[in-house]
């Protein structure tokens, strides 16, 4: 299949747009959008499992409920909602509670993309494994068709084993913070199919704003012709106008 | 000024607490004042380069009559080649702009790592006209784009066609020949990403790729007006290497640069935290009568005053250049004081005794002359300089030490009246147009997210929230409950310990000025001189004037040009 190579960059850009579009609030977007990424990272194509997933959002926000906590155990209710929304009260949750664990996500949709916590688990002081094949029931039989009828088939669950890890950066700004897996990402990019990126990435610009000719004036000085109709931009540059001899508006 | 100075018998506050208290630094007022430095992205490649001897050529160079074709200029560097590929063309005015929303522009390039092949040249010159659309090709560091100066770059042509160097007033009230509209790397466009860059690379320190572009455009002006000018005239002469270096590159930046502050937090934190204490550290070198570094500094104060006094442009929201010269002039004087009863000093001193005495740029000037003396110090901070944006929140803490957190580094914050007359007149965003950084009163845009950083209402919401629970409550608990005040905790947790990441600023304020921290970006962190405000959105200036040009660099010439002084007239005909 032909693909797109798409930089970390542009697919965290056009991610964390996508969560604006779908109804997120600011304030949750970064935190779900990198976990995106990290799914990515770990292989899954995250951008697809947005796109299917997308209905679902914006859900309650990534809130889940523990239903069932022992000593050693967790069982965490995600009420239905997409795995990579929940993903960060997910860590929150194995980050507060102490010991080895196994860790149940249930009603969880796409909870393939669960196995991005095991990427960055390392950064909260956890080491975090998935089993292979991911233990998700509701995912649809192996060599069936992935996509819409993943979703149709329902909320499934993830099953995570958690431990105590010492690999914990003690300076997380520095590059060498940077875990494997997000390495490789910066390094050789997503390889996506071209109509979904470009379907996508179209839609992510919803979040920014339509053009007008008030808008244009937010930024660099207009050009207007004698009427004062805008019929050029200046910008930070004033030789255009310099030389054109036309009036500007700011 | 002198006198008070005369009589000074040291500051209130020690140096180091003036350089660092983040109270001072983080005021967008003080980030503006903050003048180019040898940490300056431009400035510390120039070093790196004259350093390292770094050797330029250009094996391509195949322009017609009117300026269209192509060049590619090559750069050895540390035993690693890089090619610069130049797609050139005839201006057009229709649609030319320097804003992002334009659609021709006088000159393309793209920065590859290794010889590009034709294939590569060929794929630039399809991809980088569509922007967004676009995709580099393997290897590609940065593209960028670049207009002529309409109001000098004929008349350049024209007098070196006509056998004369061009008006040296004309050349210095602009500036530059062309300028530059767009550098785009780490992943843009498909760009090889900076985190990627692995150790030891000729380029592995932030910026240091995107600014040999720059100053590779520079260049390709250079040779772009000559070539003209032979067009004309075969028996064309070229440009004086005087008035070459007397040039730099134009520049304009627009609001998009408040979006860089706002997401990289770890980089400006490190790189100022980086600058601050190399200054610092600068400031415990004893100076003693007569001694290089007495010379040194005192040679830097009386250019730096030279430069500021012919500075031609004119600042609307930033100091008058001659405010600062004065300033300048008056610490040379009072350094010459302090040094002459034979007892040693100290840049810190000096800073003491400068504090309210000088204005906040001259102040800030003295400063930034005060790493020359520390260069091997300064130069090895920026290895450092690297920073991932990872943030990491921790769930364990209490909403007692949040709270705690929040009253000891987020204060500037809680004590802004977002409900006062004005205070949240803007809405920042980005056009669908070419996704161009917009600021507008809010009644008057239009769909869209507002994308500005609203640190002050973030801070307020969670302070809020935390007064409501206990105090032993973890912040997990909390947001379980509050998803949505995950990125702010995450931000301010994630960079805890740190202090100069955010500016202290309200940036949706109707008295809010963008242009501080515009300047901010392009005169300390990349180092532009003559960084002139306009509209207060917009900071136009010059990279590299007064850097020495490539053929400088090759030969080991010129490599003390800050503070560039006015080259001589040259009135004669070449030859003559």
């Amino acid at each position: 299949m032909k693909t797109i190579n798409v930089s970390h960059r542009e697919l965290r850009f056009t991610l964390g747009r996508l969560l604006h579009v779908a109804g997120l609030p600011s304030g949750c977007v970064y935190p779900v959008r990198d976990c995106l990424l990290d799914a990515q990272s770990v292989g899954i194509d995250a951008l697809a499992a947005l796109d299917r997933t997308l209905p679902a959002l914006p859900g309650r926000l990534g809130q889940v409920t523990v239903v069932d906590s022992a000593p050693g155990r967790l069982t965490i209710d995600c009420l239905g909602q997409p795995s990579y929304l929940v993903a960060p009260a997910i860590v929150e949750a194995l980050a507060v509670t102490a010991g080895p664990l196994t860790v149940e996500a249930i009603n969880v949709l796409e909870p393939a993309l669960i196995a991005g916590i095991t990427a960055t688990a390392y950064l909260y002081g956890l080491a975090v494994s998935m089993d292979a094949p991911f233990v998700c029931h509701g995912m649809p039989p192996a060599g069936g068709e992935r996509g819409a009828a993943e979703v149709e088939h329902g909320p499934g669950t993830a099953v995570l084993t958690v431990t105590q890890s010492d690999d914990r950066p003690s300076d997380v700004a520095s590059p060498n913070a940077l875990g494997d897996a997000a390495r490789r990402l910066l390094a050789d990019g997503a390889e996506i199919e071209p109509e979904l990126w470009w379907r996508m990435y179209e839609l992510s610009n919803e979040a920014l704003t339509p053009d007008s000719d008030s808008s244009r004036h937010h930024a660099g000085a207009s050009l207007l012709d004698q009427g004062g109709k805008i019929i050029g931009e200046v910008g930070e540059d004033d030789d255009y106008v310099q030389a054109a001899g036309l009036p500007i508006s700011s | 000024m002198t006198a008070t100075l005369a009589g000074s018998t040291g500051g209130v506050r020690p140096a180091r607490a003036l350089l660092t208290d983040p109270a001072t630094l983080m005021e967008p007022a003080r980030l503006a004042a903050l003048p180019p430095s040898r940490l300056s992205a431009s400035r510390s490649l120039v070093n790196l380069m004259t350093r390292r001897n770094w050797m330029f050529s250009t094996p391509r160079f195949e322009l017609d009559e009117k300026g269209r074709g192509r060049a590619v200029y090559r750069v050895l560097a540390d035993g690693r080649t890089f090619d610069f590929v130049v797609l050139s063309f005839e201006p057009v005015l229709e649609g030319r702009t320097g804003r992002i929303i334009g659609t021709n522009w006088d000159m393309m390039g793209a920065l590859i790592e290794g010889e590009a092949t034709d294939h590569d040249i060929d794929q630039a010159a399809i991809e980088i006209p569509k922007l967004y659309a676009g995709r580099a090709t393997p290897g590609t560091l940065v593209w960028c784009r670049s207009n002529r100066s309409l109001r000098l770059f004929d008349h350049v042509v024209e007098n070196l066609a006509q056998g004369e160097q061009p008006d040296l007033d004309e050349l210095l009230d602009v500036g530059y020949l062309m300028r530059n509209t767009g550098l785009d790397g780490n992943g843009t466009f498909g760009t090889r990403s900076f985190l990627d860059i692995e150790p030891g690379h000729p380029l592995g320190i932030p910026y240091h790729a995107q600014m040999l572009a720059a100053y590779l455009m520079r260049e390709f002006s250079f040779d772009l007006v000559e070539h003209l000018a032979r067009q004309v005239n075969p028996h064309a002469i070229p440009l004086s290497p005087e008035y070459k270096r007397a040039l730099g590159l134009g520049n304009g930046s627009g609001l998009g640069l408040l979006f860089f502050v706002n997401t990289h937090p770890a980089l400006i934190n490190r790189w100022l935290t980086l600058r601050q204490e190399a200054i610092a550290h600068a400031c415990e070198i004893a100076i003693t009568k007569d001694s290089p570094h007495a010379h040194r500094i005192t040679e830097l104060l009386q250019r730096a005053a030279r430069f500021y006094r012919e500075d031609p442009f004119t600042y609307r929201a930033f100091e008058h250049p001659d405010e600062i010269a004065t300033g300048v002039e008056a610490a040379d004087v009072h350094l010459a004081g302090l040094l002459a009863d034979g007892e040693p000093t100290s840049g810190g001193r000096l800073l003491e005794d400068l504090d309210q005495q000088i204005s906040a740029e001259a102040w800030e000037v003295v400063a930034a002359i005060l790493l020359e003396i520390d260069a091997e110090h300064a130069d090895n901070a920026l290895l450092c300089e690297a920073a991932s944006e990872l943030l990491v929140r921790d769930p364990r803490m209490t909403l007692t030490e949040l709270d705690a957190l929040l009253r000891s580094e987020y204060a500037w914050a809680i004590d802004i009246d977002m409900g006062a007359p004005g205070a949240r007149y803007y809405t920042w965003y980005k056009s669908r147009d070419a996704e161009e950084p917009r600021r507008g009163p809010a009644q008057d845009v239009h769909g869209g997210r507002n994308w500005a950083l609203d640190l002050v209402t973030d801070v307020q919401a969670i302070q809020s929230e935390i007064t409501t629970r206990p105090g032993d409550q973890t912040v997990a608990v909390l947001l379980a409950e509050h998803p949505e005040l995950r990125s702010s905790i995450e931000r301010i947790q994630g960079l805890q310990g740190t202090f100069y990441h955010s500016p202290h600023m309200n940036m949706l304020d109707a008295g809010f000025k963008a242009v501080r921290i515009i300047r901010f970006m392009n005169a300390a962190f990349h180092g532009l001189d003559r960084t002139v405000d306009s509209l207060d959105r917009n900071v136009l200036g010059l990279l590299f004037q007064g850097a020495p040009t490539r053929h400088d660099i090759t030969n080991g010439r010129h490599a003390d040009w800050i503070y560039p002084r006015r080259p001589d007239t040259i009135t004669t005909k070449a030859g003559q």
